[in-house]
């Protein structure tokens, strides 16, 4: 259809978009480049977006060193652990709501939602771990963050989405409600199952506040971005002692560069193919509201 | 028997026999209200029959704590001393023997309710016995609230008390008549109930859990004690936190970071959404889109990573430019960079939202307005634009209630020495307090302060919303 719209502005448009895209690929472009350029260009900062004398020492150094390989593991183990834990809780917490006739349903309902609007904030929430033993425990990157209540209300309104003679007429064939969910719901919303797992993934993967918080003085479970954190604050805080002098530590940054890009690597390597799940679940959020 | 009965209660009557008739004689709901009374009675009294040994049992760790006795008992002498009726009543022993009388007497009632349940003329007696023990409950709770010296919550635990409510709600709410409507329900629904003790028991723990310690904000700061047996402080630690010139320039840090936040980022997702939608080329349209939405999902350690590569010294922004702008190192450089940062990670990812209200748009209006001769400015002026207006005040409204709270992880990344002056704000003067340093008190004060005020504006953002005739959140 013709709306009166101008080749002119088109073009603008499309140009603006080039502009963003490279606003949002050069940095990335740069720091890949940075990992993999060779010291001497790294010290007179000649590298921008392709790395110049390539070599990949900096990505051997953090490969050898055990502290980011078991780092990776193990938030590769805790990942995958919470993902599972996590769509478990929420397809349980989400299935009862579909029964109008449930007693205490508006009650579950309020109880749950208020806790999107009211935290009880750092300190209480340091306090009940505390007297739970769950500082410095692993468990304490696993079970706090086990439900979103968001997710809950995603999942919940996809199943509200499938009709109700569907789960009546299971029911008259002798499915319990148990049955109905496992045999009639879970195969119906896959698609919805994909996406809340992939929320929880990258949640758990990116996420490092908990391990911030609670994780006092154990360094053995730190996930990964923790571990990037703590890189990151020591050497800004040698970056800017060095800011005076211009001369940048090329080796030590090439090594920062490396643990950045491994860190982001299994992510852009699910992202492309997933990307259509992700805008599916907040499209369906925004819609349900 | 009563004359009250359902047919469907007379079918069953034989498998329950002798229970059955007794139960029978009243409502439904009176019985479950009998039986919940009882359980709490049990439970209350175990919880003060622990304090007198100086044992509590800790619902989360479910263990017994030991507390010293020599404490409790100081404790218990310290309330029936001159000095506790002081704070408290003058004559404390007269006023819990009174209390003890009234509760003993209800107890009485309730159970003479129950053997006598054949004469009519018990049957009210239920009726006193709740009436007793909801006096019982209320006298105590105040009697807690105005002895709030130190023993007050130790010695006299509230929350068993506030457990009485509970079985005096269902005597109104219960929603059976008869045991058999109950059964019925139990067979058709208990499966569902199974399902949810997990989540629900995650929320409880993790969620309503931390909300008793919010109690730590009105307690002394005694950083090692469980929160319910620290000594009681007032508002002490909210006068403290005003007078602390830190927390003044945290909560100044907040305010300007957020607004600077809103103002400059919020239109972005919207402008970029208008232009994506404007956007014919199909394929080049999903590229951006799978491009534009990617920083969405790099961490903020990354990100942060990220910029201080690119906006360092000699990183690639001042090599373009040529020029050498301290972008992190600079306080009000800083301050910028921060934001627009936080619109670089998230302009994508929020179009989203924006560009399924758009769709959402009926495409009619356009035609209509295009034969009419409209131009596209126009177009996104007077269709666009309103047609989206619901979804930009939700989540205006939603991103005013987050004015308070700062990301943790996204300051806590973004921050280093030379800007501590603009980047501290109120939740890393949380952690440095109470996490990192031992004013717990302090730090629990200030959370309780943010958590209220987020409410606050999220509320009076909506309130506000709805008056000028939007849909609003709730």
């Amino acid at each position: 259809m013709n709306l009166n719209k101008s080749k002119f502005g088109d073009f603008v448009i499309v140009v603006v978009f080039i502009l963003l895209i490279c606003i949002c690929l050069f940095p990335m472009m740069n720091v890949f480049a940075r990992s993999m350029s060779s010291p001497h260009y790294l010290i007179r900062s000649e590298v921008s977006l392709f790395p110049r004398g390539f070599n990949l020492d900096a990505f051997e150094v953090v490969w050898s060193d055990s502290k980011y390989t078991w780092s990776l593991a193990w938030t590769a183990i805790l990942t995958l652990i919470c993902t599972i834990l996590s769509l478990t809780l929420t397809v349980l917490c989400a299935f009862p709501f579909v029964y109008k006739g449930l007693l205490g349903r508006k009650t579950l309902n309020v109880f749950m939602i208020f806790t999107m609007y009211f935290g009880a904030g750092m300190i209480p929430t340091f306090l009940l771990m505390r007297s739970l033993g769950l500082i410095d425990n692993p468990l304490v990157l696993i079970l706090p963050a086990s439900l979103s209540i968001f997710n809950v209300i995603l999942m919940r309104s996809f199943f509200y989405g499938i009709p109700d003679s569907i789960r009546e007429s299971s029911e008259i064939d002798g499915a319990g409600p148990f049955k109905t969910l496992i045999l009639i719901y879970l195969p119906l919303s896959k698609p919805v199952l994909a996406t809340i797992s992939l929320f929880y993934a990258v949640g758990r993967w990116n996420g490092y506040a908990d391990a911030l918080l609670f994780l006092r003085t154990e360094r053995r479970w730190d996930p990964i971005q923790l571990l990037l954190y703590r890189v990151q604050q020591n050497l800004t805080a040698i970056d800017v002692t060095q800011f005076e002098t211009s001369a940048g530590n090329a080796p030590t940054e090439a090594i920062r560069m490396a643990t950045i890009v491994i860190a982001t690597v299994p992510i852009l390597l699910v992202y492309p193919f997933l990307q259509k799940y992700f805008v599916a679940g907040v499209t369906l959020g925004s819609i349900k509201e | 028997m009563s004359d009250n009965q359902s047919p469907l209660h007379q079918s069953n009557k034989n498998r329950f026999g002798k229970i059955e008739e007794i139960l029978s004689t009243f409502p439904m709901r009176v019985n479950v209200t009998i039986v919940g009374t009882i359980l709490v009675l049990i439970f209350s009294l175990l919880e003060w029959v622990n304090m007198g040994l100086g044992v509590r049992f800790n619902l989360f760790t479910l263990q017994f704590a030991n507390i010293e006795s020599k404490v409790v008992a100081a404790q218990l002498e310290w309330v029936f001393s001159e000095a506790g009726s002081i704070q408290g009543f003058r004559n404390f022993k007269l006023f819990m023997a009174i209390l003890l009388i009234i509760f003993v007497i209800a107890i009485i009632l309730l159970a003479l309710s129950v053997i006598k349940y054949q004469s009519k003329r018990f049957r009210s007696l239920s009726y006193w016995g709740f009436g007793a023990i909801i006096l019982v409950a209320v006298t105590f709770i105040f009697a807690i609230l105005i002895t709030v010296g130190d023993a007050g919550t130790t010695v006299l635990s509230v929350f068993p008390l506030l457990t009485l409510f509970a079985p005096i709600l269902t005597m109104f709410f219960f929603p059976f008549d008869s045991l058999a409507r109950l059964m019925n329900y139990v067979k058709r629904y208990w499966v569902l109930y199974i399902l949810l003790i997990l989540p629900m028991a995650q929320i409880i723990i993790f969620r309503y859990g931390p909300m008793i310690n919010i109690l730590a904000a009105f307690k002394e700061n005694f950083f090692l004690w469980p929160v319910l047996d620290r000594p009681w402080a007032g508002l002490e630690f909210f006068v403290a936190a005003f007078n602390d010139p830190t927390f003044l320039e945290a909560f100044r840090n907040t305010l300007v970071l957020s607004f600077l936040e809103i103002i400059m980022g919020f239109p972005v997702p919207i402008i970029l959404a208008i232009l994506l939608n404007e956007l014919r080329l199909r394929k080049f349209k999903r590229v951006t889109q799978t491009i534009l939405y990617l920083p969405h999902f790099l961490s903020w350690a990354i990100v942060a990573g990220i910029a201080t590569t690119v906006l360092g010294n000699v990183g690639l922004v001042n090599n373009f430019l040529g020029t050498s702008i301290p972008f992190l190192t600079d306080p009000t450089h800083w301050i910028f960079s921060y934001v627009i940062i936080g619109i670089w990670k998230g302009m994508g990812w929020g179009t989203i939202i924006y560009l399924a209200a758009i769709t959402g748009i009926n495409p009619e209006l356009y035609e209509a307005a295009a034969v009419d001769g409209a131009k596209r400015f126009r177009l996104i002026w007077h269709i666009t634009l309103p047609g989206i207006r619901p979804v930009i005040v939700l989540l205006l409204i939603l991103s005013i209630g987050g004015i308070m709270g700062n990301s943790f992880e996204r300051i806590m990344a973004m921050r280093n020495p030379l800007v501590f002056r603009v980047s501290d704000v109120i939740e890393v003067f949380t952690y440095n307090r109470g996490v990192a340093g031992l004013q717990q008190s302090l730090a629990a004060a200030v959370g309780l302060f943010q958590s209220i005020v987020s409410v606050i504006l999220l509320f009076g953002a909506n309130y506000f919303a709805k008056k000028t005739g939007e849909r609003g959140l709730l």
